[in-house]
């Protein structure tokens, strides 16, 4: 009784608000943002205690700025986690493979003590099988949700603990993990040991020996099922499972490897409205036409379409929300779709494999197209593309119409010798001042493409951005010390090619107030020591990591193997739990102190 | 493969006009594809030339099925002939300059700029339509016989695309050819067909920071190759039709 009026007391004291713990314990489950969460945390003792006991779910941005120590003792209740471990730049074959990011130490920690943990989401990871055989064999009864994200180091025998164990599992998540694959019971056991599966996704993980027999049990035990994404299996072998599955809305997947007019037979489940068919052709696309216009998302990344192609099928797609496709699209495709889509929120232009003569020669896309995009799709929120060429006026129309934009990255490629309009300062100035809402942004240039003034309007306009990628962008260190005495929310920095010093970089990183996680490739190493120059920024909890120049043997596209040459990386990232202890040989931790004192 | 075609390829030279000792000790000797102003040049023997012009001859029948018929002629010179409404308007040898004679063109094919460019410098997009649509002179060398054909932009890709795949296949099984290590797209270090990148260099390899391509695209794209690989020889059109069962 003493105990809850001191308690009552000294909460008077020490909040503003009256409130007793209890009403704070009903209202705080409501809190979800993680910013809101992060406040009500700071405001004093109490309540950071209420937020640790009532937080449902942590995002581990990426995975050594903590420990799992430090995630139980404050965490223990913890549903739901997501730890993400190699750079983005991973995903494009820039990071060694060994470089870290395993799970282990994550894995054993939530073995024992996360009791309450029912959703998990390892992203750019190295998951092993043995990690696969503890999770599964101590949280396997509880879990709903899995996810192995771009992650590597497994095999299928791994997923056959997952198969075996996890039953009550909803979603299954291996999207574009490199898995060993041996054979496909893994599949076998889910499908006779679950009935509540959702979500299954396969997709882009090479794993061809799964059984469609398999999938068709999937579909009749798991009348929940929604979407499945697999790897390539025969459309016509999925017939029946098509049928099964009645409650499909998304599939992606699959492989046409027969006569055109035998997939006229092809019916889909009635409620599908998300749909990639992997090596679709022109004479397959007709399947489509029956539901195009029920389509909400498309996913032609993968699909063998030309130009022409891009126009009859989108055409047809009028309550479009989602596309991904390839630049074959071209700026004809782009114009059909901002007269048809108007509804369209996310778009997604990747680069074609046009160096080999395969693509289109009309996919290419420009200001032309970019202009017709942000005249017609006014409800856009996500745009990535890839452009041969671009103007400050196409920029300026995304300014202008473009008002709900909250991810925007716009690559322009290397093909065009000869750029229309750059620099492009004043689009860029003009897109950012008016694009409020944007939190995601990236430009990736050539040399010329931003001068040091348009570097600083980045600097002055991006107030909500948080995170930025940049390649080939301003002139000089001027440049990068203007652009980092603004971008006040910036959180993440990734730059590529860039023309700057070490203390240049070291110094911008000290003035950006938000900044927790830095990667460079490719700047301006000091030629008498190298690392020496970053010395500026070292300071408490802040690690600093380089990856030295090295030589890589990549596959190029023809199939041939390309030694190539990688300039150095500098990963330098806020972290709590010290530097790293599990560097692999291609790592290299700065011992700047070490350098300064000598 | 076209119906009742008379695919005589007659690769042997009418006479001893240039000599190149190396090569034939090797049974390599140049096959050489001239489009538009830009040539590539593979070392090829025998049974790999004979390959890529029925390539070539397949891909342009295909082709010109959809569009409209090219002049079917044939000529004394040796030759690839069809019967079909298609094949390759045989001309007489062009100009000197690209003689089998000249030992300038031999020259000049150790030490040109073996990069195809066939995209257009400028990018206006009714000069995209209209370059599509013309058709400009393909020619093949081998071994002092020549093909020409008609072709557009996008037929000469395919086919050299064709022809590349074909090296690399070959290439693969059989022994490095000379290396010519002066141009820059035949590397020396494996035995590699050429590239068919347009200058500036290559925007999707890792290099210094250039563009790097998504994994999960390049391995899609790699898939593709392979694809359109295995349903060669019944179909070569550039997109993977269905394999079909009728032989040639």
């Amino acid at each position: 009784m003493e105990e809850e009026n001191q308690n009552s007391k000294s909460n008077r004291t020490n909040c503003s608000s009256s409130m007793s713990d209890v009403v704070l314990g009903c209202v705080m489950p409501y809190i979800h943002d993680p910013r809101d969460r992060d406040a009500v945390s700071l405001v004093c003792r109490r309540w950071y205690e209420l937020d640790a006991l009532t937080r449902k779910h942590i995002t581990i941005a990426f995975c050594y700025t903590t420990s799992p120590d430090r995630l139980r003792r404050r965490f223990k209740h913890l549903e739901s986690l997501k730890l993400k471990g190699k750079p983005r730049a991973a995903m494009f074959n820039l990071i060694p493979e060994d470089w870290g990011g395993f799970v282990t130490p994550w894995v054993n920690e939530i073995a024992e003590s996360f009791n309450c943990l029912k959703s998990l989401h390892f992203r750019r990871m190295i998951v092993t099988d043995s990690d696969l055989e503890v999770l599964a064999k101590s949280r396997g009864r509880v879990l709903q949700v899995f996810k192995l994200d771009k992650c590597s180091g497994f095999s299928t025998d791994g997923l056959l603990h997952v198969g075996r164990l996890c039953r009550q599992l909803r979603t299954l998540f291996l999207e574009e993990s490199s898995i060993l694959e041996k054979d496909g019971y893994w599949l076998h056991e889910l499908a006779l040991n679950n009935t509540v599966l959702e979500t299954l996704n396969l997709y882009m993980t090479d794993l061809n020996k799964v059984r469609f027999e398999d999938l068709e049990l999937i579909a009749k035990n798991c009348r929940n099922l929604v979407s499945v994404k697999i790897s390539d299996c025969e459309i016509l072998d999925l017939v029946r499972f098509f049928h099964t599955a009645a409650a499909l809305e998304e599939f992606c997947g699959g492989s046409f490897n027969d006569m055109p007019d035998k997939y006229s037979a092809v019916t889909f489940p009635q409620k599908l409205c998300r749909l990639g068919l992997t090596y679709m052709g022109k004479n397959e696309m007709p399947i489509v036409f029956p539901f195009a216009s029920l389509l909400k998302k498309l996913d032609l990344l993968y699909a063998l379409l030309d130009t022409e192609d891009h126009c009859l099928l989108i055409q047809k797609c009028f309550n479009l929300e989602v596309l991904e496709t390839r630049n074959v699209i071209g700026d004809r495709g782009l114009e059909v779709l901002a007269s048809s889509c108007r509804r369209l929120k996310r778009l997604r232009i990747e680069l074609g494999a046009d160096a080999q003569g395969m693509e289109d020669e009309e996919g290419v896309v420009s200001q032309r197209g970019l202009i017709a995009l942000a005249q017609g799709c006014l409800e856009l929120e996500y745009m990535a593309v890839y452009v041969s060429d671009i103007t400050n006026v196409a920029l300026e129309h995304i300014g202008a119409h473009l008002r709900n934009l909250n991810d925007f990255r716009l690559v322009l490629l290397d093909r065009e010798e000869r750029i229309t309009d750059l620099p492009l300062d004043n689009g860029v100035r003009s897109l950012l001042r008016q694009c409020k809402k944007l939190r995601r942004f990236a430009l990736y240039l050539r040399p010329g493409g931003l001068t040091d003034v348009g570097l600083g309007y980045i600097g002055q306009y991006s107030i909500n951005v948080r995170w930025m990628l940049l390649r080939y962008v301003g002139e000089s260190d001027e440049g990068l010390l203007e652009f980092s005495k603004g971008c006040p929310s910036l959180q993440k920095l990734e730059m590529r090619g860039c023309c700057f010093t070490e203390s240049a970089l070291a110094r911008a990183v000290m003035q950006l107030t938000s900044l927790r996680y830095l990667w460079v490739q490719g700047y301006r190493a000091s030629s008498s020591n190298p690392g020496r120059d970053l010395s500026a920024m070292v300071r408490p909890f802040w690690n600093i990591e380089l990856i030295p120049p090295r030589k890589v043997v990549v596959v190029n596209q023809v199939g041939e193997d390309v030694v190539v040459e990688q300039p150095a990386h500098i990963l330098a990232y806020y972290s709590l739990a010290g530097p790293r202890t599990d560097f692999p040989n291609s790592v290299v931790p700065l011992d700047l102190v070490g350098l300064v004192a000598t | 493969m076209s119906r009742n075609c008379n695919l005589e390829l007659s690769l042997f030279p009418t006479s001893d006009q240039y000599h190149r000792h190396q090569e034939r000790r090797q049974q390599q000797q140049k096959l050489t594809i001239f489009y538009n102003g830009s040539v590539s040049v593979w070392d090829a023997t025998e049974v790999q030339a004979r390959a890529i012009l029925m390539l070539a001859a397949q891909e342009m029948e295909d082709k010109m099925r959809i569009t409209s018929t090219g002049p079917s002629s044939s000529s004394s010179s040796s030759s690839l002939s069809s019967e079909q409404p298609v094949s390759p308007t045989l001309e007489p040898p062009p100009p000197p300059a690209y003689g089998p004679n000249n030992n300038d063109q031999i020259e000049m094919s150790r030490n040109c700029n073996l990069e195809l460019s066939l995209f257009p410098t400028s990018d206006q997009d009714h000069r995209h339509q209209e370059r599509r649509q013309q058709q400009q002179k393909l020619t093949i060398f081998y071994n002092g016989s020549v093909s020409v054909w008609d072709a557009t932009e996008v037929q000469a890709r395919a086919i050299l695309m064709l022809a590349a795949q074909e090296m690399e296949d070959k290439m693969r099984i059989t022994s490095t050819g000379p290396s010519s290590s002066s141009s820059s797209s035949l590397s020396s270090e494996q035995p590699v067909s050429p590239t068919l990148e347009p200058p500036p260099p290559p925007a999707y390899g890792p290099n210094n920071n250039g563009l790097s391509m998504k994994r999960s695209l390049q391995r899609f794209f790699q898939k593709r190759n392979h694809r359109i690989q295995a349903t060669y020889p019944y179909n070569i059109n550039r997109r993977p039709h269905a394999c079909r069962v009728d032989h040639h």
